[in-house]
């Protein structure tokens, strides 16, 4: 808007006024948006701000004009650079003159405050002359803005690791000590959804899910945090879902707003059921090794003392003792060979007898297949080491015409299997003395077995050889799984 | 097999409960306290044997294995222990195993002497009877602990030889049975 010498007095306040008029509306608009308005005279290298942006800047007020010195001076080092990137590209004839930064500049606290900045160039002159000659702007506070969206975005990021963490985080309100926060794996640890935990007075919801037990100490804790301390602690869960028990470990701190006031519980749960399991596995295991060790040499100190019980000669006695230590100690092999599983019948069997170096032609041994759990095993193992050495010394095995049939089947007495084995001698003559034998042998199956394993086992001294029986429910003493009916024996 | 020919008077007509489900160590134990003059009930080798004899016969003491075959388990002395019965734990486990209610029962690793074992079921005798105090309205009698055994039973009878006839009179046997244990 110009103004003409030749305008009449009346145009020309009317101009003036539509001017003031003018003015007013954008000095409120702009002091509406709290903008402060500033002009940056290329030319001259020197920028004029209003009122409004000195304070935005932190400009000394006396002066409405500032070299570009001063104004680098209140900017953050790091926005420098930029600042200059952008005056330099608004100011290029080729572009469309647009200027628009967000800097950090200095506060007389020596706090930085963002404010962002939007301008536009004014270009004079044609072809090689053009250039711009003046940048005209306004300029706006961002601050809160800006810390908003850091909040929000670290807040999101925060909230991404909570949804994926395995473990639950949660936050309580320290007033009401009600959930305000709680992660989504709090469903699949505690087996209950999320609705449903919050739902309702949830610190005694999520009491009610602790074992009774438990529930004194978990709840007590929380107070502690409360007032103020930082706490861990564990505490087992019976899923209502399932009925499982779950084991947890609790970390819990309080949050403090600016005044150190507890404001906030926060949490994070830690399944531990498997930690526990483990630990108690390996308890249990230690436990159960110490109480084999000890016990094999219980019965070692009980076999020595039956060993030397018959009054023989000491050679005869360790020839014995070295025995029965030695069959011992293949049970206890074979069956840490594979714990759990049991020793196969078969195995064990010929195991002894080779070990009496039987000759393979003398005897047959059934091949149907039966696995027995620890106890049978050491028991059968035993009586099979003493038969197979009493035919070596005696009978089957030390007489060319022996022969020796070993053959077990299952069977069902009382409805419960039972396993059977024969131990089967022919072709022997006996001599004059072997029936009056009372030994190791014959209390171990005749009386062992059945104290042990709840069955019967018989010595029969035949014209041909001797019969021997042992039998017992499978029930605990054989692998059910694995041990089949067929009772076919290879002879 | 020696050993066990020390003098025991106090189990002159005390029957002991063997339990322990290996044959040689059940008999060796059983063995020990019949030599002193004890009664031997069982041995038993399984659980519900021996429940089966806590319950049908009158038990003085009794001496338990932990391990009867399938890991440990406490029913056998749990059960000696409601009753009140004076019991002595043989095994092959640590003492840390014993859960909170049987902490301070009699114990002996394994391997045992045989010698060992007879004393400390003696002893374990004689800390019951000390222990025993038996009240009643109106007067207090305790249990002498130089006084010959007292004889411990399932069913009370023998108790009541011991007791004065002012705390005898107007029980039964049935509830002197649940009074003893219950003040034991």
């Amino acid at each position: 808007m110009t103004f003409r010498s030749d305008d009449s007095p009346d145009e020309r306040t009317r101009a003036e006024a539509a001017l003031r008029e003018s003015e007013e509306r954008r000095e409120l608009a702009l002091e509406a948006a709290e903008m402060g308005t500033w002009d940056y005279d290329l030319v001259g290298n020197v920028c004029h701000f209003d009122e409004r942006a000195r304070k935005l800047y932190n400009l000394s007020s006396g002066s409405l004009d500032h070299r570009p010195e001063g104004v680098t001076a209140v900017v953050h080092p790091d926005d420098v650079g930029p600042m200059f990137d952008e005056i330099r590209k608004a100011s290029d004839v080729d572009g469309d003159g647009r200027y628009e930064i967000d800097y950090r500049i200095a506060q007389t606290d020596g706090s930085y405050r963002w404010l962002r900045a939007w301008g536009k160039a004014k270009f004079e002159g044609e072809g090689p002359a053009r250039r711009a000659v003046r940048i005209v702007g306004a300029t706006r506070d961002v601050t809160n803005e800006k810390t908003a969206r850091a909040l929000r975005e670290s807040e999101e990021r925060l909230r991404a690791f909570g949804e994926a963490s395995q473990d639950v985080l949660w936050i309580r309100d320290a007033e009401t000590l009600q959930w305000e926060y709680l992660t989504p794996a709090f469903e699949t640890i505690y087996g209950v959804s999320r609705e449903r935990a919050l739902a309702g007075d949830n610190l005694a919801q999520w009491a009610n899910l602790i074992v009774p037990e438990d529930r004194a100490h978990a709840t007590s804790q929380i107070v502690r945090v409360r007032d103020g301390e930082r706490v861990s602690f564990e505490f087992r869960i019976k899923r209502p879902s399932d009925g499982e028990i779950r084991w947890l470990r609790d970390t819990d701190f309080p949050i403090r707003d600016p005044n150190g006031k507890v404001v906030g519980i926060g949490g994070i749960g830690h399944d531990i059921t498997k930690d526990r399991r483990a630990a108690d596995r390996q308890e249990m295991l230690t436990a159960e090794l110490q109480h084999r060790v000890r016990n094999i040499l219980a019965n070692i100190r009980s076999i020595i003392g039956r060993t030397a019980g018959n009054g023989a000669a000491i050679s005869e006695f360790r020839d014995h003792l070295e025995g029965r230590l030695a069959a011992l100690a293949r049970t206890q092999s074979v069956l840490t060979r594979s714990p759990g599983e049991g020793v196969d019948l078969e195995v064990l069997v010929r195991e002894e007898l080779l070990a009496q170096a039987a000759d393979e032609k003398q005897f047959t041994v059934s091949d149907s297949r039966v696995r027995l759990a620890s106890k049978a095993a050491e028991a059968v193992t035993l009586a099979i080491h003493e038969l197979a050495t009493n035919a070596v010394k005696y009978g089957a095995l030390v007489q060319p015409s022996g022969r020796i049939d070993i053959a077990w089947r299952t069977e069902p007495r009382n409805g419960v299997t039972w396993l059977v084995l024969d131990w089967i001698e022919r072709g022997v003559s006996i001599a004059p003395d072997r029936a009056s034998r009372q030994g190791f042998g014959t209390e171990l199956i005749t009386r062992r077995i059945p104290y042990e394993l709840r069955g019967t086992g018989t010595m029969d001294l035949r014209t041909d050889g001797l019969h021997a029986e042992i039998a017992f429910p499978v029930e605990g003493a054989v692998d059910s799984l694995s041990a089949r009916d067929d009772g076919k024996a290879r002879t | 097999m020696t050993s066990g020919g020390a003098k025991h008077p106090e189990f002159e007509g005390i029957s002991v409960l063997v339990v322990d489900d290996d044959y040689y160590q059940a008999t060796d134990a059983a063995d020990a306290f019949a030599k002193v003059g004890a009664t031997v009930i069982g041995p038993c080798g399984h659980v519900d044997q021996a429940l089966a004899s806590i319950e049908s016969t009158a038990i003085d003491c009794a001496v338990v294995d932990l391990n009867l075959g399938f890991g440990a388990s406490f029913d056998v002395p749990r059960c000696l222990k409601n009753r009140g019965i004076p019991l002595l734990i043989v095994t092959g486990y640590d003492e840390s195993m014993l859960p909170p209610d049987l902490k301070g029962t009699s114990w002996l690793d394994k391997p045992v002497h045989r010698t060992a074992l007879v004393r400390t079921m003696a002893q374990a005798l004689r800390d019951a009877c000390g222990a025993l105090k038996i009240e009643h309205p109106g007067r207090t009698w305790s249990a002498d602990q130089k006084a010959p055994a007292l004889r411990l039973s399932t069913t009370g009878a023998q108790w009541r030889r011991h007791l004065p006839s002012g705390v005898r009179d107007g029980h039964n046997d049935r509830l002197w049975c649940g009074w003893i244990s219950g003040s034991l």
